[in-house]
């Protein structure tokens, strides 16, 4: 290449440069120099010396989270509800912004729009009470309302821990899925009604409408949301995990993730070489699994890898 | 001169070390007699220079509601003080609920908070006090208010912290409705094991069957005592000294007399006490909630009863909160109660304070004079509060009441001497006298003063908590099947349960020896 | 000839799925209100319930009494709220429009940049090490703005998609030709092609800083200067913190009860009931461009 097609690529892509600059200078003082304190996972922390000059203990930290005899569950408990979440995600999202496209009418969509949003402005203690409302043992209304008219009996929601994948699952939905059927949606809406109408001619069905023309074009959006949730494999929402079942140790079998773990365990020595590590140690296993994933996606299909 | 002086108090710490073994302990409280004559006794402290102005910086907690005239209250309190010791005070007013995760921040980035409360982690944060040993002379009234208790703030022979003169012994009761226990008969006093109690319990579900008898005193915690109490075998119960971690369940059983550490979830008592529980929630006795506070449902008419810890004072603080007369059910026998180490609670000056001396006044001045512990906890006289003819006592100005007061501090019982405090009506005149005599009469527990290390075993405590979550609140509440012990048991031992209790032994064996 | 009623039965199925969803929602938000405006005693007695059986405003009224630390709590998040959506839109869509172009030299290496934000972060306490010691915002405006919410990684990759996808190259090339800068095809053409994507980030953002509480409470000292989130949670937190911390005497009573948290629940979702159709006009434009276009 010689010397002025440098010079016109420079000029062309410059702009660009400074496009992005406040954003990466951004997430350098935001995100990368705070990563520097990533060294406390090592180290027996003292903050009044500083935070970087602990003793340095290698990985000794890490050892706490496998000291427990229940490793395997909390591992186990993690990692299946994040799969579950990361499946049911796009196809609940989906859905959601499907119904909305096909509605038509800009008032009723800005009703529905407005209440599946809505929860995502309640703190977790709110939802806490909700759930509460509905699952007290005795002034709770499925035991006093729902469950009577069925003819079943009351349940002790909140020691019987085989009744909380659901109720864990239906209450992310119940937060999240307004905020990811948003996205969605505003993906659809940039899909160029063209596609459609050549359809309409062909005389295709809703369905293949759907099938052949919005979900290949959401490819992206799915895609990348899923790798997204991937990074976040290793962790949990403490909120939903800790305080809607009320940190209710009876239901340990059922709720017990990493976080809780740690958060169970440390509130007494507040050791935050643990709890450095611990985080840590999820940082580095959702990393490993983005890596793995955009590999596999850019085999297939290079054009939706992220980077 | 000054290393004189440090020499004296020195041996006097010696001394009372010593003297902490004794069954008798001397009072603590030589400000009580009289709160205005000791100013005029005050100790004057020579060697330190006043007149270079200093800043200082001091953190307490509140419960996160800003009070109007904090302002205010800032101004009056460094008048006091620049005069005083020619300091001016910044206080950091911090939401309890974030205390530990603010002062990490404000330790880790080296901003200034000079005097500061351990807030119940003293374990982690002994490390960022400065040793006060050198500066023991600037600290004459504090060293006398505290007397022989000043040993609960020894790391070693560093002197790190002066505990907070408050309610030091471990003691728990059951309040009741008054009306409800007199519709019974029975006499609270007499009522002394759970036998007794359940009785009780049982006439009161009798009168009023669409109300728990007994619930819960905080939201999500345990309504009954398990891990601090024991009984012998007529049934009497009396405190336990968790002193290894009240979460833990480990510590001493019989505080008072043995030094043998062992874990609670392995006595018998505990056994009991469950089965008790479950028998008494399948029966609608008891009823554990975890988002209502047991005064939250007495009045609303579902409870007529609760577990909290015991104060001098109680009944009326109670009774005011519940909207009727409350009584309590002293479960352990008064005389029962443990003096045990409260060193989760001590007062000290930062190790990066550029100028511990001035900080050491400070704290002397906070566990001396009144007005100043009087502008912390009740705000400006004629303001917020006025006084009565009892010297003691103040009430709020015409007009004012405990919701509408434009300034109040939640953490007037975390401030260093309680003693100096004026009480509010209607709590008794004589609160801190009765206050005193409680923590004095208490047996001093065998690892009084005692710090468990635990860094050697900090992995098995993590894992040990989380069995502990698992199991105890649901056996505790009677809302787990008795039958889960076993499992509760095994699965402590197979975390490691053993090789905290051994540490836990060892250091305090060592603890023990060291002290004769 | 089948269409139209192919239609309709979509439409019939869609309201119907949609009003499900939406009742699961809203009648338990409901249950919130109305136990807002219900009698503290009869809330713990019975239950919560769909209709107060005993009305009353005095959970209101708490709040009212501590108007003066509402009020301004609510005029700083909203000011907050406005200004940090705003410049957090600028930054993050600017990021994202230089990492759609597909040529642009080093593009993976700065999209690998971006996500790895999202994957290892330093935490609390190294975060608040640098901003206050190296940036000093401690106790500025910036202080509400700038950590942790001003440009998230997730926002960024989102934007990226619909330009990469949605906006087609040559409508930038042709303007090139015209001679416009890449800033002012930026302006004049990307950004009004991109409305629901936009408004969707906005919204995003905007929902970041109305709940967010942290920034004001570690990077504010004085509590008169709170968010609103913060004041809320202040309210509702002591409570279960009391819960799990058991040296903890639990001698503060001034916890306010079960109805004033529904109370504060309900003003604090309010203001973004009041404020959402003004993001919603964004989306309907979307719409309608799509439509004309043809």
């Amino acid at each position: 290449m010689n010397r002025s097609k440098i010079l016109a690529k420079a000029k062309t892509w410059f702009p660009f440069y400074i496009f992005m600059l406040p954003g990466i200078a951004y997430l350098l003082i935001n995100n990368y120099l705070p990563m520097l304190g990533l060294y406390m996972a090592f180290t027996k922390v003292n903050l009044v010396d500083g935070i970087f000059s602990g003793e340095f203990l290698g990985l000794q930290n890490f050892k706490f989270l496998t000291m427990s005899s229940d490793f395997p569950l909390i591992i186990r408990n993690t990692l299946v509800y994040n799969l579950i979440f990361l499946i049911l995600n796009p196809i609940v999202g989906i859905a959601l912004a499907f119904f909305m496209n096909e509605l038509g009418s800009k008032k009723i969509l800005k009703c529905f729009q407005t209440s599946l949003l809505l929860p995502s402005l309640l703190s977790i203690q709110i939802i806490t009470y909700i759930v509460y409302a509905f699952l007290c043992i005795d002034t709770g209304i499925m035991n006093k309302t729902i469950l009577p008219t069925l003819g079943l009996d009351p349940v002790k929601w909140y020691t019987t821990p085989e009744v909380w994948p659901a109720l864990l699952i239906f209450v992310h939905f119940w937060m999240r899925s307004g905020f990811s059927s948003v996205v969605y949606f505003s993906s659809m809406l940039s899909i160029s009604p063209e596609y459609y109408e050549v359809a309409e001619l062909d005389s295709a069905s809703k369905a293949k409408q759907f099938w052949y023309i919005t979900l290949p074009l959401l490819k992206p959006t799915i895609i990348t949301l899923m790798i997204i949730s991937l990074g976040a494999i290793f962790k949990s929402d403490f909120g939903l995990f800790y305080q809607v079942p009320l940190g209710n140790g009876a239901l340990y079998k059922t709720t017990q993730t990493i976080d809780t773990y740690v958060f169970r365990g440390l509130t007494g020595s507040g050791n935050l070489g643990y709890s450095a590590a611990a985080g840590f140690l999820q940082s580095v296993i959702g990393f490993v699994t983005v890596i793995l994933a955009n590999w596999v996606i850019r085999r297939i299909s290079p054009d939706d890898a992220i980077f | 001169m000054k290393n004189f002086v440090a020499i004296v108090l020195a041996a006097f710490m010696l001394v009372s070390l010593a003297a902490c073994e004794q069954t008798e302990s001397s009072s603590p409280s030589s400000t009580l007699e009289s709160a205005d004559s000791v100013q005029s006794e005050t100790k004057t402290v020579s060697g330190v220079d006043n007149s270079e102005p200093v800043e200082l910086t001091m953190v307490i907690q509140t419960d996160g509601i800003e009070c109007a005239d904090n302002a205010m209250l800032d101004e009056a309190i460094n008048e006091l003080l620049n005069e005083k010791l020619n300091v001016t005070l910044n206080i950091k007013r911090c939401t309890f609920t974030d205390t530990r995760t603010n002062m990490n921040l404000w330790l880790s980035s080296g901003e200034p908070c000079d005097v500061f409360n351990s807030w119940f982690s003293w374990n982690t944060y002994k490390d960022y006090y400065a040793d006060l040993t050198p500066y023991q002379d600037l600290m004459p009234n504090a060293l006398e208010a505290l007397g022989n208790f000043i040993s609960n703030g020894y790391n070693g022979d560093q002197l790190l912290g002066l505990p907070a003169i408050k309610d030091w012994v471990s003691y728990s009761c059951y309040m009741m409705r008054k009306d409800i226990v007199e519709e019974t008969g029975m006499n609270p006093e007499e009522i002394k094991t759970f036998a007794d109690f359940e009785v009780l319990l049982r006439k009161i579900k009798e009168n009023h069957p669409d109300m728990y008898p007994l619930t819960n005193g905080t939201a999500g915690r345990s309504t009954l005592f398990t891990s601090t109490v024991n009984a012998r075998e007529d049934g009497t119960q009396y405190m336990t000294d968790m002193c290894i971690g009240t979460g833990l369940g480990i510590g001493l059983m019989d505080p008072a007399t043995s030094s043998e550490v062992s874990c609670m979830f392995f006595s018998d008592f505990y056994k009991d006490t469950i089965e008790m529980a479950y028998r008494w929630t399948e029966e609608g006795l008891m009823y554990d909630s975890s988002i209502l506070n047991g005064f939250e449902q007495v009045v609303a008419g579902t409870a007529a009863g609760y577990g909290t810890s015991y104060k001098p004072g109680i009944e009326s603080q109670e009774t005011v909160s519940c909207g009727t007369e409350m009584v309590a059910v002293c479960m352990p026998d008064p005389k029962d109660g443990v003096l045990v180490t409260n060193t989760n609670f001590n007062w000290g000056v930062n190790k990066n304070c550029k100028d511990p001396e001035r900080a050491c006044q400070l704290l002397d001045l906070l566990y001396y004079d009144v007005d100043l512990n009087n502008l912390l906890s009740w705000g400006i006289e004629g303001v917020h509060y006025i006084k009565t003819d009892d010297p003691n006592i103040i009430e709020y100005p015409e007009g004012i009441d405990a919701s509408t007061v434009s300034y109040y501090s939640w953490g007037k019982w975390e401030l260093p001497n309680n003693y100096l405090q004026y009480v509010m009506a209607p709590s008794p005149s004589n609160l801190w006298e009765e206050m005193d005599e409680f923590n004095m009469a208490a047996a001093p527990s065998k690892a009084l003063g005692f710090v468990f290390d635990t860094t050697p075993v900090e992995g098995e405590i993590t894992a040990v908590q989380n069995v502990i979550t698992q199991y105890d609140p649901g056996l505790g509440s009677g809302t787990l099947e008795p039958s889960k012990l076993e499992e509760f048991q095994q699965a402590l031992l197979d975390n490691g349960v053993q090789k905290i209790i051994d540490e836990a032994q060892r250091q305090l064996d060592e603890f023990i020896s060291n002290k004769q | 000839m089948h269409k139209p009623k192919e239609k309709t039965v979509y439409l019939a199925v869609s309201i119907t799925m949609l009003t499900i969803c939406a009742l699961a929602i809203i009648i338990p938000i409901m249950i919130v209100f109305m136990s807002s405006v219900s009698d503290e005693s009869t809330v713990i007695k019975y239950g919560y319930t769909l209709w107060p059986q005993k009305f009353s405003l005095e959970a209101y009224d708490y709040i009212l009494t501590r108007f003066d630390v509402v009020g301004r709590a609510y005029a700083i998040t909203i000011g907050v709220t406005f200004v940090g959506t705003l410049v957090s839109m600028l930054i993050s869509s600017c990021l994202a429009y230089a990492l759609a172009q597909r040529n642009l030299p080093g593009r993976k290496v700065f999209m690998f940049f971006v996500l790895f934000t999202m994957l290892f972060n330093g935490g609390l306490i190294p975060t608040y090490y640098f901003y206050t010691t190296v940036f000093h915002i401690k106790n500025t405006y910036f202080a509400y703005i700038v950590p942790n919410l001003l440009c998230s990684a997730f926002n960024v990759i989102l934007l990226r998609n619909y330009f990469a996808n949605s906006v087609s190259p040559a409508l930038r090339e042709s303007a090139k030709i015209d001679g416009c800068s890449e800033f002012k095809i930026f302006r004049s053409i990307i950004v009004p092609l991109s409305t629901p994507i936009l408004a969707t980030i906005g919204l995003l953002s905007a929902i970041a800083y109305w709940n967010d509480w942290q920034n004001a409470l570690y990077y504010v000292d004085n509590a008169k200067y709170a968010s609103i989130q913060q004041v809320l949670r202040n309210m509702t937190n002591n409570i279960s913190y009391l819960a799990n911390t058991s040296s903890v005497p639990s001698a503060s009573r001034q916890v306010p009860g079960l109805t004033v948290r529904m109370a504060i629940a309900v003003l604090s979702m309010a203001p973004l009931m009041i404020a959402f159709p003004f993001f919603e006009r964004y989306f309907v434009k979307g719409i309608t461009i799509g439509a004309v276009k043809e």
